[in-house]
């Protein structure tokens, strides 16, 4: 009889494992960075910044939040370009996550000009028992300016990470008028599955009229990509 | 004992269908592969992947060996023996309830010009859906050069839309093979996917696809 039951559960186990192997849409969790948007789209005179999403938006297949009112009123994303005050120097912020198991990132990330330098952009993930990981973003190859000028920075990676510990890029949304959102797409290595995803630093080295990145939305997922 | 025996018979059967639920399984393509990379003489054909690989994380099988001397892909060019005129192949699924379909697929030369390359899926039950692709959008020259070299660069985001990245490129960036991704319209999911017909309509010198892979999956992108 207890054998009986042992399989009855496990029968009830495996169907409910069945399922869940069905289901579409990977477990996302949209990430709240209203503690550090600091500019609107308009205020920082992102061309055609009018046309700029904002809301509840799917790039994708992944849902993003990107924070703003249609009013104008309400700060859209973190700039470094405004967090360094437009100048020169090196500027940083850390996003709080606090979220366990996490397999992969998804931002929408951009920049304000571009050059295809190495070591002005960079993501460090943060994990409850110590694991670390950061990501050297480049310029043409990771992300682009926002507006498709021909002379800075117009082409991405173009694909997905394709295993733990690597990161790619493809294009989330565009206007049709030039403008544009990158999605960055983070396979954390091995060692975070374990974890709580703490947080992720963005650090930017860049300059005025060089390369300034803006950051516009983070999305988790206990998922792969 | 017989009632022991059930729901144990019933686990098994369970476990089973949650492994297949999340197949992901590559199609092959050997019955209408008919030429080399190097016997079509593309530009860095020797760079040219074969075998088991994984690109944005699917699994494909690229027909073909090391010494060159066993087809790859299936040029439309050479369906066409060279010349202009309508060119098709049906590939055969038969897989219950994909949700996603993953090509390898280029072109030589390349066109903006719209219908030139179409692929229609077909289902079980009734169930089709055809889409074009564009060159410069959906498909890129596999050599970056001078004709399509730009791509969507996105995922398909919701039923019945493509997206293309891209898959491989070789060590000197000049030559890619991109990757298509279907999701298919909700009918599908309660269907067999039974076919997938490729109907190519360029010419020599304007736009011929390229298959080097098809992968179908039951899970979304």
């Amino acid at each position: 009889m207890k054998g009986h039951n042992i399989a009855i559960i496990m029968l009830s186990f495996s169907l409910a494992m069945g399922l869940a192997q069905a289901a579409v849409k990977p477990p996302t969790t949209t990430v709240d960075i209203s503690s550090i948007v600091n500019t609107t789209w308009c205020a920082s005179e992102i061309i055609n910044c009018s046309t700029f999403p904002f809301g509840a938006q799917t790039y994708d297949g992944i849902p993003y939040v990107i924070l703003g009112n249609s009013h104008g009123t309400a700060n859209n994303f973190w700039s470094s370009e405004i967090a360094a005050d437009g100048g020169s120097g090196t500027v940083s912020v850390t996003v709080p996550i606090n979220i366990a198991k996490v397999k992969t990132i998804y931002t929408l990330m951009n920049t304000l000009w571009g050059t295809t330098q190495s070591g002005l952009l960079s993501v460090t993930f943060t994990g409850s028992a110590g694991a670390t990981w950061t990501v050297n973003l480049v310029g043409g190859t990771n992300v682009r300016d926002y507006n498709q000028n021909g002379s800075t920075t117009d082409t991405i990676l173009c694909q997905l990470p394709g295993a733990a510990g690597k990161t790619a890029t493809v294009n989330a949304w565009v206007n049709g008028e030039g403008q544009r959102l990158d999605e960055q797409v983070f396979e954390l290595p091995a060692a975070f599955r374990t974890q709580t995803l703490v947080s992720m630093t963005i650090t930017d080295s860049g300059n005025s009229g060089e390369q300034r990145s803006f950051l516009a939305a983070v999305t988790v997922s206990t998922a792969l990509p | 004992m017989m009632e022991r025996k059930l729901p144990i018979l019933l686990l098994i059967l369970c476990l089973g269908a949650g492994l297949a639920n999340a197949a992901i399984k590559p199609i092959s393509l050997a019955s209408f592969v008919n030429n080399s990379w190097c016997g079509q003489a593309l530009l860095g054909c020797s760079t040219f992947p074969y075998g088991t690989k994984r690109y944005d994380g699917i699994t494909y099988d690229i027909l073909g060996t090391k010494e060159g001397t066993v087809n790859t892909a299936w040029f439309a060019s050479d369906a066409a023996g060279q010349g202009s005129g309508v060119v098709s192949i049906t590939i055969p699924v038969k897989i219950a309830k994909v949700k996603t379909v993953y090509t390898l697929m280029n072109t030589e030369w390349g066109s903006t010009q719209t219908g030139l390359i179409t692929i229609t899926f077909t289902g079980s039950a009734g169930a089709t859906w055809t889409f074009a692709l564009t060159g410069g959008v959906n498909v890129r020259d596999y050599n970056n050069g001078n004709y399509t070299d730009t791509c969507i660069c996105q995922l398909p985001g919701s039923v019945a839309e493509s997206g293309t990245i891209n898959a491989w490129t070789n060590t000197s960036g000049q030559q890619r093979l991109d990757e298509q991704i279907y999701e298919l319209p909700t009918a599908f999911a309660t269907q067999t996917l039974e076919s997938i017909t490729i109907t190519d309509s360029g010419n020599e010198n304007v736009q011929r696809a390229i298959l080097a892979a098809v992968t179908v999956s039951t899970t979304g992108p």
